[in-house]
């Protein structure tokens, strides 16, 4: 976990304010303690993407909490999936070659 | 392409007087004008020359060595960590789109996200994926009051499902209760079963015997001597009771009806209030010196076999 003053100093680009914005936003959402704001790893990556898309990127401030709200969407949908895969994987080999079949478009009503 | 150092064969920790002079060795050695007749010499020079320029120039060196550029002069990248890397297996799933409640499943499916709801309801192109209707199972703590007088109880349990659950008067500890259509969907729309295994938390006052109900009342020995009418709590509310006069450690009043529902018949059984003697608190030497004085007229032997 890092504070505030080193998140900072690592993202030279990054202005203390428009951290701010994006933590009253709800953009970046850092544990807090006493102290002040704690970030992890989780927190830093996310600063640095926000950082790359508005800084690098040019997208204008309003459009990065969309953004950052599809991508989170994508992580969602992902979990899913790979939950799903994960279930799937402890099926009997038949069922899954007919998921297969299924999935590469080799659809066959009768078979089930 | 090689570490400079090496294509000037310096030690890394060369001066950069070292550094200029096995240069200038190095470049009248290979330089294509001054070897006409090695082919090789071009290429070999421009090596020379590319490292030089990185650690010729002690700003560069500098930084080279630093790991900020590479031999080509090129800014190197720090080591970068990417969101990626943790989102998707974020144990807290603090960023996720489906709200905190998410948090408990850890990254397991949630048979809400509307993707499965559709692939369970077998509304896939192809007919689907029929699944039947299937039962779950679920167990809950419940108030000693709420098992004896019954309850209306609306629950989340630890799956997300929210039970309505109406809690029979005078369920056991250890009772299934069956919650129809309160399982999970199939399908065909229908839906399981949910079975409730009810455990029932003790209670400081009463104790459960079978259909009756059994509380403890402590009362000083002058009380039980001469009798008294004292305020007692039972399951649905407080009476007042008759201390019989002479009642001894362990007399059972029998309140009846004021026990728990017998099975279905829709009676009750009764609450069985013991009598619990409390000598008087503290030493009393007068009345030390009284019982003294009239055990001698009353004998009393109370280790007797037999004796109360």
């Amino acid at each position: 976990m890092i504070r505030e003053s080193e998140l900072i100093a690592q993202f030279t680009v990054l202005e203390h304010r428009v951290l701010m914005t994006w933590i009253e936003e709800g953009v970046i959402a850092p544990h807090s303690d006493a102290e002040g704001y704690l970030f992890d790893r989780i927190d830093e990556t996310r600063v640095a993407l926000a950082c790359d898309l508005h800084y690098r990127m040019g997208l204008d401030h309003a459009s990065l909490p969309v953004i950052l709200s599809l991508i989170d969407q994508l992580h969602d949908t992902r979990r899913h999936l790979r939950a799903l895969t994960n279930a799937l994987s402890e099926q009997p080999d038949a069922v899954r070659q007919a998921i297969v079949r299924h999935m590469s478009g080799d659809e066959d009503p009768t078979q089930d | 392409m090689a570490n400079p150092y090496e294509i000037l064969g310096v030690a890394p920790s060369a001066t950069q007087d070292d550094i200029r002079k096995a240069y200038r060795k190095a470049a009248k050695e290979t330089h294509p004008d001054l070897n006409p007749g090695k082919p090789e010499a071009e290429s070999r020079f421009k090596e020379i020359n590319a490292a030089y320029d990185i650690i010729g120039d002690a700003d560069k060196r500098k930084r080279y060595d630093a790991g900020e550029i590479d031999e080509t002069g090129a800014e190197r990248q720090p080591e970068r960590h990417f969101y990626r890397e943790y989102a998707e297996a974020d144990p807290n799933m603090r960023y996720s789109r489906r709200g905190t409640t998410g948090a408990q499943s850890g990254g397991e499916a949630d048979l809400d996200f509307d993707v499965f709801a559709d692939l369970f309801r077998g509304r896939g192109e192809h007919g689907g994926f029929r699944m039947p209707p299937r039962d779950v199972r679920y167990a809950l703590e419940i108030d000693f009051l709420d098992a004896v007088n019954g309850a209306r109880k609306v629950v989340s349990m630890p799956d997300g499902k929210t039970l309505d659950i109406a809690i029979p008067a005078g369920v056991d500890d250890g009772q299934v209760l069956r919650l129809k259509g309160q399982g999970l969907p199939g399908s065909d729309g229908q839906s399981g079963d949910a079975y409730v295994q009810i455990s029932v938390r003790p209670h400081p006052g009463f104790r459960r015997e079978g259909a009756d109900i059994v509380s403890e009342l402590p009362v000083s020995l002058g009380e039980a001597l001469n009798g008294a009418s004292v305020r007692i709590e039972t399951v649905d509310g407080q009476v007042d009771v008759k201390v019989p006069k002479g009642a001894k450690e362990g007399t059972k009043l029998r309140l009846r009806g004021k026990g728990a529902l017998r099975g279905k018949s829709g009676e009750r059984g009764d609450q069985l209030v013991e009598i619990h003697i409390v000598p008087p608190e503290g030493a009393d030497e007068a009345l030390a010196q009284f019982m003294a004085e009239w055990e001698k007229s009353h004998p009393q032997q109370p280790r007797r076999k037999g004796a109360t």
